[in-house]
Formats: structure tokens, sequence, C-alpha cells
């Protein structure tokens, strides 16, 4: 039987494999479709790592950890914007990947690693 | 330059290899961040709910966290460099496409160029094949175009002493009775005809080869042309000719082509100009070289036939063995043609 701790751990090592493994194929990939995926899993990541932080801040009012998940929701949605409005700009769209990966990356380490 | 690109081409099997040891780095930097940040988690979680593990558990919770860090890890590894490997392979079937339709015999389209190995380097033959065949093809069609009108012109051109011969012959029988002196005549001009259709034939078996000859002073050569132009014509039309504004020149023409060149401006003038006007013919030399211009009215309610063009096409192709060019102007009921013959 797995307790919570192993639950935990489980969950926090398949978010941090996910994390890892959309943003390497965000920008290894030459694929644009596959980019494009990889773009949107990053995005849906943010939110997902966002939420955890908000509602972990918000149940124990932790007013850093609610700053940082709104700060990484809005930058996630942001990012999806920019995508969605360079269609046939590269610039704009390399611009859109890194704003997501960084809004992951610190969505991460303030939801599960503060 | 194909070859050379080649050669700086980096190998597919280092590609692939550089790509696992990437895939391999990225996957260990996981293994070992999985391993510190898990042990930090499941540190601060016992620490928050004051659980204190004994010795069995903290090994069991090792051991745990060890083992899925591995497999998350070796999971995370497979997906990371199949998808990678499997994109860089994927080329080989766009390449397979491309072939297809090369195949199909669509030479126009060509393969898209991605990467720096081996495989670039088969889609860079492939599409250098595909254009070099396409090449091959329009210069084909280009040939056999040109052998066609070669054919169409000469064929043309042939008719001309042809309805000169069938004229005099009907003339020839119709006319009861003939002097010496005027057979010798028809048989000369007969004659003459028959040489002409006979070069021509000789044209048109040897693929249309020219025989420039050298003449000190061509202005002699235009001036009988353009008399036996006059003489031609001056039963039926008011023929006016202009020489003064060429002097002596020397140069190499191919006499028989002139000689066609002439054939079909009096052919059209027969065919089409009004006899109540009259037509001119003035030939001068200028910088750009001998320009030839005519000019006549047009009979009225004329239909213009397939042959009017193709005396035209003969005239341009004439023309263009020289370097030269033909300007045609029609309006208000008159045609004025201009031939400039620049290289001789």
């Amino acid at each position: 039987m797995l307790t919570s701790l192993d639950w935990l751990i489980i969950v926090f090592m398949g978010l941090a494999a996910a994390t890892l493994l959309s943003v390497c194929l965000m920008f290894l990939l030459r694929n644009k479709i596959g980019k494009h995926i990889c773009f949107y899993v990053v995005a849906a990541l943010t939110l997902f790592v966002s939420y955890i932080a908000l509602y972990i801040g918000l149940s124990g009012w932790f007013p850093g950890q609610i700053f940082f998940g709104a700060l990484t929701a809005l930058a996630s949605v942001g990012a999806i914007v920019l995508n969605l409005i360079s269609k046939n700009n590269e610039k704009g769209q390399r611009i859109a990947r890194i704003l997501a990966t960084a809004a992951l990356i610190v969505g991460f380490i303030n939801a599960l690693l503060i | 330059m194909w070859n050379k690109q080649t050669d700086k081409r980096g190998k597919l099997s280092h590609e692939v290899l550089a790509l696992f040891f990437v895939c391999l780095a990225i996957t260990l930097v996981l293994y070992i961040f999985l391993v510190i940040c898990g042990t930090a988690v499941a540190e601060n979680y016992c620490w928050e709910k004051n659980i204190i593990l004994d010795d069995d558990q903290r090994y069991h919770l090792d051991v745990m966290i060890f083992s899925i860090s591995l497999a998350v890890s070796v999971i995370f590894f497979i997906i990371l460099f199949l998808t990678l490997f499997g994109e860089r392979f994927a080329y080989i079937g766009v390449i397979i496409r491309g072939v297809e339709v090369l195949r199909r015999g669509e030479f126009g389209s060509r393969l898209p160029i991605e990467g720096n190995n081996e495989l670039t380097a088969l889609a860079e033959a492939i599409n250098y094949l595909s254009e070099t065949e396409q090449a091959v093809k329009e210069k084909e069609r280009h040939l056999y175009e040109e052998k066609e009108e070669l054919i169409r012109t000469l064929s043309h051109d042939i008719r001309t002493p042809l309805t000169s011969i069938i004229s005099y012959t009907e003339f020839f029988s119709e006319k009861p009775s003939c002097t010496s002196e005027e057979l010798s005549t028809y048989f000369s001009l007969v004659r003459q005809k028959a040489f002409q259709i006979k070069d021509l034939t000789d044209i048109l078996l040897d693929g249309g080869k020219r025989e420039p000859v050298f003449f000190e002073n061509a202005r002699l050569l235009i001036m009988q042309i353009v008399g036996e132009f006059e003489e031609r014509l001056e039963e039926d039309y008011s023929v006016s000719s202009d020489l003064s504004a060429c002097p002596d020149f020397s140069g190499r023409f191919d006499v028989s082509e002139l000689l066609r060149l002439f054939d079909n401006l009096i052919s059209n003038i027969k065919k089409y100009a009004d006899p109540q006007s009259p037509v001119s013919l003035s030939v001068r030399k200028c910088e750009e070289g001998i320009v030839i211009f005519q000019k006549n009215a047009v009979k009225s309610c004329e239909k213009h036939t397939e042959s009017y063009r193709m005396g035209l096409q003969s005239i341009r192709r004439i023309a263009h063995n020289y370097d030269g060019s033909v300007t045609i102007r029609q309006e208000n009921g008159t045609f004025a043609i201009t031939i400039t013959l620049s290289k001789f």
C-alpha cells in the first residue's frame, strides 16, 4: 500500500520527468508540428503547477507562493497568446517557447521545491 | 560543386552517436535531480509531519527513491532518444516519397534539404539528377520545336518556287506556239526554280546547315536581289526601291537565305498587297547593320491565311541567323516590315 509520501515522490518525479522531456523535445525537435505540441504540453504543465502552487499557497496563506503561482499562470497564458499571434513569425514563437519554459521551471520550483 | 559539399558533411553515425550521448547526459542530470530532490521532498515531508524514520524505513525510502528515479529516467531516455532518432530517420521517408515522385516523371519537384549528413547528400544528389534530367528534357523539347519550325518554314519556302514552276508550265501548255527564245527563257526560269527547290530540300536534309560566302562588295549582291524583286513585281505593282543609304560594304551572306527572305516578301506582297498602291523597298546601312524596310498597302477584306504567318516566321528565322530582328507594323491599311541583319 502506497503512503501519501510515496505518492508525493511519484507525482514529483513524474512531473519533473514530464517537464524536462517536454522542454527538451520543444527545443530539440525539428518538426514544427512536434514543436507546437510540445509547446502546448509545456504551457499546460505550467498551468497545472501554477494551480498546485496556488492551491497550497491559498490553503496555508503563503503570499510568496500565491504571487509566483499567479505570475507563472499569467506567463503561461501570455506565452500561448504570443504563440498564437505570431504564426509566421519564428522570432515571436521562439520568445513564446522561452517564456513558457521559464514559467514552467519557476512554477515547478515554486510548487514543489519551496 | 555538389561533390565538394559532400566532403564537408558530417556522418549520420556520428550524429546518432551524438544524439545518444546528449540524451544520456540529459537523463543523467534528471536522475541526479530526481534522487536529490526526491530525498529532499521526503525529508521535508517527514519533518513537517514530525515523522522520525528508523534505519530500516530510511533504507526502504532510499531504495524506493532510487528505483523510481531510475525507472523514470529510463522511460525518459527511451522516449527522448526514440523521438529525436525517429525524427532524424523520418527524412528517409521524405526522400523515398521524393524518389517516387521523380519516378512518375514529375521532374519539377524538389526534395527539402534538411540537416548536414549522408541523407542530406543523398537528397541533394537526387535534386541534382532531377534538375539535370529536367534540363535535358527542356533542351530536347526546344530542339524538337526548332526542328519542327525549320521543317514548317522550309516547306513553306519550297512552295514558292514550286508555285512558280506550276505557273510557268501551265502557261506553257496553254500557249499555242512559242519561239525558241521564249522557250529558252522559260526553261531557264523553271530550271532556276527547280534548283532553288533542290537547295531548300538540301537545307532540310542537312538540318538547316548554312553556307555563308564572303562578299567583298555585298552591296552588289543586295542590288541584284533588289533588282530581281522589282522585276518580279513590276507587272502588277508600282515598285520603288531605294539603295541610296547603302554604301559599299563587305560581309558573309548565305545567298539562298537572302533569296528566300526576298521570296517571302514577294510572296506576301502578291497575296496581300493592294495593286493600286505603290510598294516601296529601301535598304540602308547603319550601325546596327543592314536594315531592309518594305512597305505596301493591304488589300481590303483580305482574309489572311496560315501561310501569311509562316512567311513572316521564315523571315524572322533568317534574320535571327544574322543576329538580327524583324519588326512588323500594320495600321490604317498599311503593312510595313523592318528587317535588321546585324552580324554578317
